[in-house]
């Protein structure tokens, strides 16, 4: 037919891969900058989506410590408590900024596998996201438990998945091979810390990098991305 | 392998993270970040 055109969509699409764990302040504070990153190439138009990936920072922890945050620092990882204690104290202030009410001292230092479990879980029920959100502020600012199944569900529960079956999923361990999956990628690609981004598998930001950073990495996945 | 010899290319610095169970601190002072603690 004369006169048709072919118009080229450019794709402004951008597929994020976070690896990241609960017990992880940095983590916290990285959502909050790359979530301001998002909501400024969505002003452009930009659409992105976010998966994220088990990281266990200490995965020999207890469920079930028996002391504070700046006990478990000073025993397992042999720090002075007063340094602790001053460190705790200077991530607060920082978290802060970014509008999070960190509570060190009401914290419950756990294992985080089973909670990582749950955002598989809750990813295939399409509520990763949410999962991932009640989960940081259960851990950080409310002083809620997030190492054990009946706990875990009761979150769960808060975001409208089935408790029931969150309690049948994490009891039978149906999505441990993912959290191992998460894992084992994270050593393929050398990620010795989190949170660690990864844009459209091309582009990686490393830490909890001001909004600047992530929002270059956005925009350079979409106008470098591969004809 | 470092993400810089990974398939990746890194975009920015080396921001902070938690490696290990233990994370950097922000110094008390404006700026930068005071150790791996």
């Amino acid at each position: 037919m004369a006169g048709t055109s072919v118009v080229t969509a450019v794709s402004r699409r951008v597929k994020v891969d976070i690896w990241s764990d609960i017990a992880c302040p940095w983590c916290f504070v990285g959502k909050r900058r790359f979530e301001k990153a998002v909501a400024a190439f969505a002003e452009d138009g930009g659409e992105v989506e976010v998966e994220y990936h088990s990281f266990e920072l200490a995965p020999d922890t207890p469920v079930d410590f028996a002391g504070s945050e700046v006990d478990f620092l000073v025993q397992h990882k042999r720090m002075p408590a007063e340094q602790v204690t001053g460190m705790l104290g200077q991530m607060t202030e920082m978290a802060a900024t970014e509008g999070l009410s960190y509570d060190f001292s009401a914290l419950q230092h756990t294992n985080t596998v089973l909670a990582h479990q749950l955002l598989h879980l809750a990813k295939a029920q399409g509520r990763q996201l949410d999962m991932k959100e009640r989960l940081l502020a259960a851990y950080f600012e409310e002083g809620r438990h997030v190492g054990r199944i009946e706990d875990l569900a009761d979150l769960a529960a808060k975001i409208g998945l089935d408790r029931d079956a969150v309690v049948q999923a994490l009891t039978a361990g149906t999505y441990a091979a993912d959290v191992e999956a998460d894992r084992d990628q994270a050593v393929d690609y050398g990620i010795g810390g989190v949170p660690f981004y990864v844009f459209d598998s091309r582009f990686a930001v490393s830490g909890a990098q001001e909004p600047g950073v992530f929002e270059q990495a956005l925009r350079r996945a979409v106008t470098e991305a591969p004809a | 392998m470092s993400p810089e010899s990974g398939p990746f290319e890194l975009i920015g610095t080396q921001g902070p993270t938690c490696e290990d169970g233990v994370c950097e601190v922000p110094a008390t002072d404006a700026g930068g970040l005071a150790s791996d603690v």
